[in-house]
């Protein structure tokens, strides 16, 4: 048996039905062999890692969802949409944080904000008013609030159980969550960490901190089970040194749900802390202690503002900061990108459509650069507060580009019925001097269908550069994020859009890629693998790979692409062949060489080439 | 009011006649594929959902398990790449970008390194969401012509996703467990 066998073995049958006798040979090659033993052994143990039962609630939870689809609340209504996978690097966010406030806080104003600053509002000024007014706030902001309270009086806090775990093993049939600690120093502080964690969540009002989470779960009331899941002793000189404050540690949490009816569902969450880190944060004066209560208070606020459904003590302060116009723009755009995190979360609470919210986010509009408005234009999408016409109009009218076609998807999605905006959409779509936000404001005159046949002409143009010619494509699979670095978490159609390309719109986004330079470098990689394994077989993406291979200066452009050349359909072409063995000779960057090398040393292109050459 | 009332025409016959009796296929593929109880029934509902908007063709498909698995590798995608525009962290990531003061493993590695298991099933989600479909599927017993008509990806290409998978499973693995690693090759992500 040789190495092309296991591989054959590997393509053609399944491991657990492996005969004896092949089981044997296989063994025996894999001893000499270590590329096969460890591709082998990989497969194996992969095979081998254990499955769940399935729940018996899914189908129900499936029809659940249905529903929950169908009256529009959808899947964000399912707890797997709530859950967030919390930062670890608490201390990276500490760490900017510290640098963001060192930032001048006068910024330079551009024309357009200064437009739209003028078309304000009197209530900007009127809040302005009381922007020094002092309000208690929660947990630990005493920094100067408007004194009204920005929060509906109608919103109710969720109730919340919590159930801590510190040292026992996990339930039957969960997860082991933690191993059972036997050194006394770390029992210990799991002990008294489990005590100061109780304590810090017994302050919550809406919160009731149970022995046990109960099965029967009752709706809205929301259930965590709280674990400390790592544990480690810090040191110097990386011996573990058994001392207060000396340790790091991870908190997990689990949501656990009800369900549509009966099973119950775990959700891990986890938050990892350094309290070392915690203590030295802009989070915690620097002269504080770093003991265990102070970390039990940290966590619970990570857990208030991050894990639980947002309370008011979270989201008022926030609120009420992204609302005090005594503060540095910059330091309230922040305030802000917090409570769209919480929105996201939280899909259904429109924590920014306070029309006071509203109001500010305009005047902050005003007040911040083109890049930061279009973040704002994005992240009120869904409102549909006509507070917000005026100040998008203006900048629709005249703003840079990328707050005008911020400005211009937001009108077209939130206020194209209005007759103002209606008007407005259809003069800019018919006159404006760029394409792009002709055609986005033609989405909100006649729909999609024009938007996406203004996407599939536009590649196709050939008049057009080539970086024209992309862009509507592009913005529709990869869309800006809607807050920098944060996603609204909306559905993409990223390889439906490309598999139902049609065939001149496939040649027109080949042509288009060796010359649309926004497009080669990012993504240019990961749209050269999936638009090859999509259309491989069509002519002109041969000829696109060729000509990346050859010709892109990007190295990692230039490896897919001689990767995605070396295929048994493509490599039968003479033309190809030497392609890459020209690559593997010359191209200048030796980890390019090196891994087409690899590429055709692979049993099934060898065969191929050999195939080829007979 | 009453759920049922508000549900699609025919959906949950629909459900229950097309769906339910592939949900244990789906549950397993999706569970092998995040390694998540949780993560796993999220991604089923989301597939029993997308699949329902379109419900006509999986009635009229030769082979509605493989369509419905279609629906499933597409919801599969698009919520990796949701959650990585959302810029989560893992907990591994963050601990790269912040070493500790100390030079043990964090403490999520070390409860994460506890067994063989953990260690495969990590080095199995640090492959990128295709090349974990290809595993996945190949391991269900799907041969490339069904996969080709699961995954989209064309037949001819398939034999080379597989084994650059299956070897960056093996490099992934050899670093879990600790043994010498090898240099990363360059290349892009499905």
């Amino acid at each position: 048996m040789n190495c092309q066998d296991v591989i054959g073995i590997l393509d053609h049958v399944r491991l657990d039905r492996l005969e004896a006798a092949d089981r044997r040979q296989v063994e025996a090659h894999v001893a000499g062999c270590a590329e096969c033993a460890g591709v082998w052994n990989a497969q194996a143990a992969l095979a081998a890692l254990p499955d769940e039962p399935m729940p018996a609630g899914l189908a129900k939870q499936c029809i659940a969802a249905l529903t929950a689809s169908v009256a529009g609340s959808s899947r964000a209504a399912g707890p797997g949409n709530r859950r967030i996978i919390i930062w670890g690097a608490l201390t990276a966010v500490a760490a900017a944080a510290v640098t963001w406030l060192w930032l001048p806080r006068e910024m330079p104003q551009d024309p357009a904000a200064e437009r739209l600053r003028r078309s304000g509002n009197g209530t900007s000024a009127q809040l302005a008013g009381v922007a020094n007014a002092t309000q208690a706030t929660g947990i630990e902001d005493t920094r100067p609030r408007p004194a009204e309270a920005v929060i509906e009086e109608s919103m109710m806090d969720p109730r919340i159980t919590v159930e801590v775990i510190a040292q026992d093993p996990a339930p039957a049939g969960q997860e082991p969550l933690q191993a059972t600690a036997t050194d006394p120093f770390e029992r210990q502080v799991r002990q008294s960490l489990q005590a100061a964690l109780v304590e810090e969540l017994r302050r919550i009002p809406n919160v009731q901190v149970v022995q046990q989470v109960p099965r029967e779960l009752v709706a809205p009331a929301r259930h965590y089970r709280l674990q400390i899941a790592g544990f480690q002793m810090l040191g110097v000189d990386g011996r573990p040194t058994r001392a207060e404050g000396r340790y790091n540690l991870a908190l997990q949490a689990q949501e656990v749900k009800a369900g549509v009816s009966i099973p119950s569902r775990p959700l891990p969450f986890a938050v990892a802390v350094d309290p070392l880190a915690t203590c030295t944060s802009p989070d915690e004066p620097a002269t504080r202690p770093c003991d265990v209560a102070t970390t039990a208070a940290f966590l619970v606020r990570q857990l208030r503002k991050q894990i639980f459904p947002a309370d008011r003590t979270v989201i008022q302060p926030l609120q009420a900061g992204f609302r005090d116009f005594s503060r540095a723009p910059e330091e309230r755009f922040q305030d802000f990108v917090e409570l769209f995190r919480l929105q996201s979360r939280e899909s259904g609470r429109h924590l920014l459509g306070d029309p006071q919210v509203v109001d500010a986010a305009v005047e902050l509009a005003g007040l911040m650069d083109s890049t930061h408005r279009a973040q704002l234009w994005r992240a009120l999408r869904g409102n549909a507060n006509p507070q917000l016409i005026d100040p998008l109009l203006a900048s629709l009218q005249q703003d840079s580009r990328e707050a005008r076609i911020a400005a211009a998807e937001t009108l077209a999605l939130d206020f194209s019925g209005d007759p103002r905006v209606q008007s407005a959409l259809e003069s800019v779509a018919s006159a404006d001097p760029d394409s792009m936000v002709r055609a986005l404001a033609r989405r909100g005159v006649s729909g999609e269908g024009a938007w996406q046949a203004y996407v599939l002409s536009s590649l196709k143009d050939s008049a057009l550069p080539a970086s024209r010619r992309v862009e509507g494509l592009l913005h529709v699979l990869y869309p800006p994020d809607t807050i920098q670095g944060i996603s609204d978490g909306s559905p993409s159609n990223y390889r439906q859009t490309l598999q139902e390309l049609d065939d001149a719109s496939v040649t027109a986004l080949a042509e288009s890629f060796i010359t649309a330079e926004q497009l080669r470098k990012f993504p240019g990689n990961n749209l050269i693998g999936n638009f090859a394994s999509t259309h491989s077989r069509h002519p002109a993406v041969k000829k696109m790979l060729l000509t990346v291979l050859e010709q892109d200066s990007f190295a990692l452009n230039r490896s897919v692409a001689g990767e995605a050349l070396a295929v048994p359909h493509l490599i039968s072409d003479p033309q190809v062949r030497q392609a890459l063995a020209r690559a593997v000779s010359n191209d200048p960057d030796a980890r390019v060489r090196d891994y087409l090398r690899q590429v055709l040393d692979r049993d099934y292109v060898k065969q191929a080439m050999e195939a080829s050459a007979r | 009011m009453d759920r049922k009332d508000r549900m699609p025409d025919g959906a949950t016959e629909w459900f229950q006649a097309q769906v339910a009796p592939h949900l244990p296929t789906l549950f397993r593929v999706a569970y092998r594929l995040v390694r998540n109880r949780a993560d796993a029934q999220d991604l089923v509902q989301d597939t029993c959902v997308a699949a329902c908007e379109n419900r006509a063709r999986v009635s009229d498909a030769d082979h509605p398990v493989r369509w419905l698995l279609r629906v499933l590798h597409n919801c599969f995608i698009d919520r990796t790449r949701r959650h990585k525009r959302a810029n989560l962290v893992s907990l591994d990531a963050a601990n790269a970008a912040q070493p500790l003061v100390s030079s043990l493993p964090g403490p999520e590695s070390a409860m994460l390194h506890t067994d063989a298991h953990r260690a495969v099933a990590r080095a199995f989600l640090q492959l990128e969401p295709t090349q974990r479909t290809l595993l996945v599927l190949r391991l269900e017993g799907y041969g490339l012509g069904e996969i080709e008509s699961i995954t989209g990806i064309d037949r001819a290409l398939l034999g080379a996703r597989l084994h650059r998978a299956r070897n960056s499973l093996a490099r992934n693995l050899e670093q879990q467990t600790g043994a010498t690693c090898s240099a990363l090759l360059i290349g892009s992500g499905s």
